[in-house]
């Protein structure tokens, strides 16, 4: 025991990944049926990532048939080889490969957030340092909270391919957070390539890169100390020459422009693999036009079967744009905290997503906690007790009512449908008290005498 | 007997006349074991090629000519069926399935294919949409969704130019298309007698569509004879299996009720014969019927309109020993067997007698009659249960001592998404039984998956069935939900997925020893019924309103938070609204304080009333006092 202690005491992020991996090998080899139990459920699995319509298109992949010819696959092409390569889930054997690949996805991306959390963005940006960044969560429980949240532990048995996009999602904005321009805007475009939303992250890693070249410019004379270390808060602030700094244009342009490069590269590699370009309608057009009905955890589905043909398209059109609308002024209202601004934005792709599933939202909540130094806000100030609660009561009852209208069939439509809204309700209230967590941080580090205070909004 | 050999039994009697006769008509019946009775019509017209360009029409009928012209048809089959064939007990189909449709409509046809897709499509569609107002059926809604282009599983049956080049096969269904009295009438319009004389009388929409299983067909194919014009021939048949007893019913009791006791035939042997008890007697021999009970009419006058029409029309496979009395216009003669074969008696009708009926006794025969086997013995369920996703099972039985090639052609709408990486092929031997069960690997599969709401699934499969043994074929399909305009109005019914087809290829001439079949034939399982999820459909407004709620609660409190600052809740000023109801509350609460002191007053006395007016005073001052702050704060603000 004693041993034991001790080692975690050296080492408790190997001990803490590694118990992570072993909590989602064992699970998979003592309940063997459980990843595809899990890969059937339609809270995990949607239409544009379920891991069963990633072996169909495997199927037709490998028999040279083009894979986006039908309604079944609408998943990134470049999954395909990659995929093709190990052996058929069917198998005992291909599965627990399958569960291994996934388990170091979910490795990496902890890694990630592990950086992320290290880095210190969350409370201290260029022009600002939070009042409570003591307060801020150390970088292994942040890790710990992705690896041992249990719909991540679930995302990973379920194996859909969103888990990609989630982790090249943190990559990016790990690398912005060291100030790597070409790898963050690189990998955003890979998140972008395999699912659509990632491309409204663009703007707030942008900035949040921006915000890091601004950081490491002026402290250049040590570039060793600015390397992604919270800055000495003994040491003396020089006047920084913003003649040096570089320019938020032409840094905007040379970022965009990668991010294009790059994602036409993808673009192209695809094609290779392909026949015909038949996989960018295929993909894109299902996640822009909802052909494929299938119930999940979000708000659109059940809207759109009961949508009157004369309007769907214009509520589509509305659906989208509300999405869009978000990204340009979180950027804007949070320019002092970039990463505020990035974690805000995933969380509502998360609950806005055409095809959202617990997934995202479990990797929300894990990034979320990059924001730890804030909860204390929202927990004084707002609901935070409440949307919890709210958050359980719906991931436990929505099974049930799901249960209860497909195969019982002593509930209908109405309780899946009502569980999911209170679901997305109980996840937006959490997103806007950290908007608000967030904002009132800002005027504290401005106003401290405001602090514990009534405060009202003008 | 066999049976496809009696129904070319015309055809070999017209060969010995040499002229082809432009119409003929012919009924066969045969009885089936359990008192059931097969009638199969067959109404075959032709005319030459060149008439039919220049649009002259005798025989062959102008409605259905003018739509084939219209469209560039080089052959079409159509196909009308209700209820199940029941190999088990029916043996082998009539015509080996080739006369046959799957569950409600079936067509397919070979159309010119100059132009490209689009123009085909343009043909297919004029074609349906002609023959839905021909036919009184939903056939305009075999749309892309409901049509299919098998590779495998059809073959012109026709003689075409060109070896059969520059033509494309469609195929559609509509498996939920109740075939009824308003499809026969038209079918009937397109023979020469119009239903009026000749076999075709007996065709009553009561009979035929009270039938355990019934198909109508018409098929319209190129002939070429040596020597001859090639001809267009339509081929029109009605096959018919009629339970004899509930075909007899009288016609003036034809409302189905329990039969009086004392007509119930019991088996008074069994030991719980009592008299409110009843074991139905096991029926002895074959039954007695007559077509006049069974059709409900005699055959009235004939229909031999065509030259050189020497034909039988109708012909009668019973056994040797069954005594058959004809009733032809007054005269009753008995028939016997036909000199080319012991089992088949023919009759051809009087051109003179106004009816002609036939009637058989009940008689006991020793002989079983024979019956042929059918090549295969296919079933088709629904496996799995709950509505978000199932399986597909098929069972496929060949009962022979030969391996047999099948091709297995299913189309299946677009909202039943089938997973072809879980397609297992399992072949267990019925003759032993604890054998493993090998795969079955198919030799051939064409796969076009669906698109939704455009392009239906086609899966074609060429099998090989080993002998004596049972082949299994499963899949996994999800259910798809759809938008709640697209459900039909009984949407918890479920959906129905047309019958797979299946063609069971004759054997290479020179292998398998044993069986003399050339011919390939068909056989087509049943109709399923799907149920998919239902939304609730009374809720339209419900889900846009409440969604949009939750998504305006998010909207408005985020950007409420952006745009607006934080102040000290001290620093906020007053707005003016605020300070003027202030006002009006303080300036309301002096006068209901000047109004109770008062009433006080009244009660006590004259003595306070001074006190409480000025109580009332006091508070009046002191909202005024108050709004005067606020004001003054506010000015200060700005």
């Amino acid at each position: 025991m004693e041993a034991l202690t001790k080692v975690y005491r050296d080492q408790p992020k190997t001990v803490l990944f590694s118990a992570a991996a072993a909590i989602r090998i064992l699970a998979s080899l003592l309940f063997p049926a459980l990843p595809d139990i899990l890969t059937l459920r339609a809270e995990l699995s949607t239409p544009v990532n379920s891991f069963k319509r990633l072996q169909e298109g495997l199927f037709l992949y490998e028999r040279g048939l083009d894979p986006y010819d039908g309604g079944i696959f609408h998943q990134a092409p470049l999954l395909l080889p990659l995929f093709a390569l190990l052996p058929s889930p069917s198998i005992w054997l291909g599965r627990l490969i399958s569960i291994l690949l996934y388990t170091g996805l979910d490795l990496l991306t902890a890694d990630c957030l592990f950086q992320i959390a290290e880095s210190g963005v969350a409370h201290t940006s260029r022009s600002y340092t939070s009042l409570r960044k003591d307060r801020a969560w150390t970088s292994l429980s942040v890790a710990a909270v992705h690896l041992l949240n249990p719909f991540t532990i679930m995302t990973c048995l379920a194996r859909p391919t969103s888990v990609f996009t989630t982790l090249f999602t943190i990559l990016g904005i790990s690398h912005a957070c060291q100030a790597r321009a070409t790898t963050a805007a690189f990998a955003v475009a890979i998140a972008s390539h395999t699912s659509l939303h990632p491309v409204m992250l663009l703007p707030p890693i942008g900035l949040l890169c921006y915000d890091r070249m601004c950081a490491q410019s002026a402290d250049d004379p040590n570039p060793s100390e600015a390397n992604g270390v919270v800055p000495d808060s003994t040491k003396i602030k020089v006047a920084v020459d913003l003649r040096l700094q570089p320019k938020a244009l032409r840094f905007g342009l040379q970022f965009a422009a990668t991010f294009i490069g790059a994602e036409a590269f993808l673009f192209g590699l695809s094609r290779l693999i392909l026949p015909s370009w038949q996989f960018i309608p295929s993909i894109y057009m299902t996640l822009l036009e909802l052909p494929d009905l299938t119930p999940n955890a979000g708000l659109w589905w059940y809207f759109f079967i009961e949508m009157f043909d004369a309007f769907r398209s214009f509520f589509l059109g509305i659906f989208w744009l509300h999405m869009l609308s978000y990204s340009v002024p979180f950027c804007l209202r949070f320019q002092k905290q970039p990463l505020a601004a990035v974690v805000l934005m995933m969380g509502i792709i998360a609950v806005f997503e055409p095809y959202a599933n617990a997934g995202d939202a479990g990797a929300w909540l894990s990034c979320l906690c990059l924001l730890g130094h804030l909860f204390e806000i929202s927990s004084i100030h707002r609901y935070t007790f409440p949307a919890i609660a709210t958050l359980l009561y719906s991931s436990l009852l929505g099974p049930a009512f799901h249960h209860l209208w497909l195969y019982a069939g002593s509930g209908n439509a109405n309780f899946f449908y009502a569980i999911t809204l209170v679901w997305s309700l109980a996840l937006l209230i959490l997103l806007t008290d950290t908007v608000y967590a967030a904002l009132r941080d800002e005027w504290e580090a401005e106003r401290p005498e405001g602090k514990e205070k009534e405060i009202r909004q003008m | 007997m066999k049976l496809a050999q009696l129904l070319a039994l015309p055809a070999t009697l017209i060969s010995a006349v040499l002229a082809i006769p432009e119409y003929s008509e012919h009924l066969h019946l045969r009885p089936l074991p359990n008192g059931y009775l097969y009638a199969g019509f067959n109404f075959t017209a032709s005319t030459s090629l060149s008439a039919y360009e220049s649009q002259h029409f005798r025989y062959f009928p102008r409605s259905l000519g003018q739509i084939l012209k219209h469209s560039g048809t080089r052959e079409l089959h159509l196909r009308f069926a209700l209820g199940r064939w029941d190999d088990e007990s029916w043996g082998s189909r009539p015509r080996d399935g080739k006369r046959e449709g799957g569950t409600g409509v079936e067509i397919w046809a070979w159309l010119d294919s100059g132009g490209g897709k689009p123009a085909v499509e343009e043909r297919w569609s004029s074609l349906v949409n002609s023959l839905s107002g021909l036919f009184c059926a939903s056939l305009n809604f075999i749309d892309g969704t409901k049509t299919t282009r098998p590779v495998l599983s059809f073959e012109p049956e026709g003689m075409h130019r060109g070896g059969g080049g520059g033509m494309e096969l469609l195929h559609g269904t509509l498996p939920h298309e109740v075939v009824c009295t308003e499809n026969l009438t038209p079918f009937l319009k397109l023979l020469p007698c119009k239903g009026k004389a000749g076999i075709s009388s007996l065709l009553d929409g009561h009979k035929v569509f009270d039938a355990n299983w019934q198909t109508m067909s018409i098929d319209v194919r190129p002939v070429c004879h040596v020597g001859e014009e090639c001809r267009l021939e339509i081929q029109q048949t009605v096959d018919i299996v009629l339970d004899i007893e509930r075909s007899m019913r009288p016609r003036n009791d034809p409302i189905p009720r329990p039969r009086p006791v004392e007509e119930l035939e019991c088996d008074e042997s069994k030991s719980y014969h009592a008299s409110d008890t009843c074991y139905p007697r096991r029926k002895e021999g074959e039954m007695a019927w007559s077509l006049s009970k069974i059709f409900g009419t005699p055959v009235r006058g004939s229909c031999h309109v065509a030259d050189g029409d020497e034909s039988h029309d109708i012909s009668l496979e019973v056994s040797r020993d069954r005594a058959v009395e004809v009733l032809q216009g007054g005269s009753n003669e008995t028939l016997v067997s036909h000199g080319q074969s012991q089992h088949v008696r023919a009759i051809r009708l009087s051109d003179t007698a106004k009816h002609t009926d036939i009637s058989l006794p009940q008689q006991i025969i020793q002989e079983a009659p024979h019956q042929e086997q059918p090549p295969l013995y296919a079933s088709r369920q629904i496996t799995g249960f709950g509505q978000e996703r199932g399986g597909m099972h098929t069972v496929l039985h060949n009962p022979h001592t030969y391996p047999q090639r099948i091709v297995y052609l299913e189309s299946l709408p677009w909202f039943l998404r089938p997973y072809m990486h879980t397609l297992k092929v399992l072949s267990h031997p019925t003759t032993s039984h604890n054998q493993p069960a090998t795969p079955v690997k198919p030799d051939k599969m064409f796969y076009t998956p669906a698109l939704d709401r455009e392009r239906g699934t086609h899966l074609e499969l060429l099998l090989t069935i080993p002998a004596q043994s049972t082949v299994e074929l499963t899949y996994d399909f999800d259910k798809a939900i759809l938008r709640y305009t697209e459900y039909p109005p009984d949407a918890n019914r479920g959906f129905d997925v047309a019958p797979a087809i299946i063609r069971v290829l004759p054997p290479n001439s020179n292998s398998t020893a044993g069986n003399e079949k050339t011919q390939d034939s068909y056989l087509r399982t049943t109709s399923l019924l799907l149920p998919l999820p239902t939304p609730d459909f009374s809720m339209p407004y419900n889900v846009i309103i409440l969604t949009s709620t939750v998504i305006a609660l998010g909207f408005g409190s985020i950007f409420n938070l952006l745009v607006r600052r934080f102040v000290l809740a001290e620093e906020v000023p007053r707005s003016a609204v605020a300070v003027r109801v202030a006002w009006v509350v303080g300036k309301v609460r002096g006068v209901v304080g000047g109004l109770k002191g008062r009433m006080r007053v009244g009660g006590e006395g004259g003595g306070g009333g001074g006190t409480v007016v000025g109580f009332g005073g006091a508070a009046d001052v002191r909202g005024g006092m108050n709004g005067g702050s606020g004001g003054a704060e506010g000015r200060k603000e700005r």
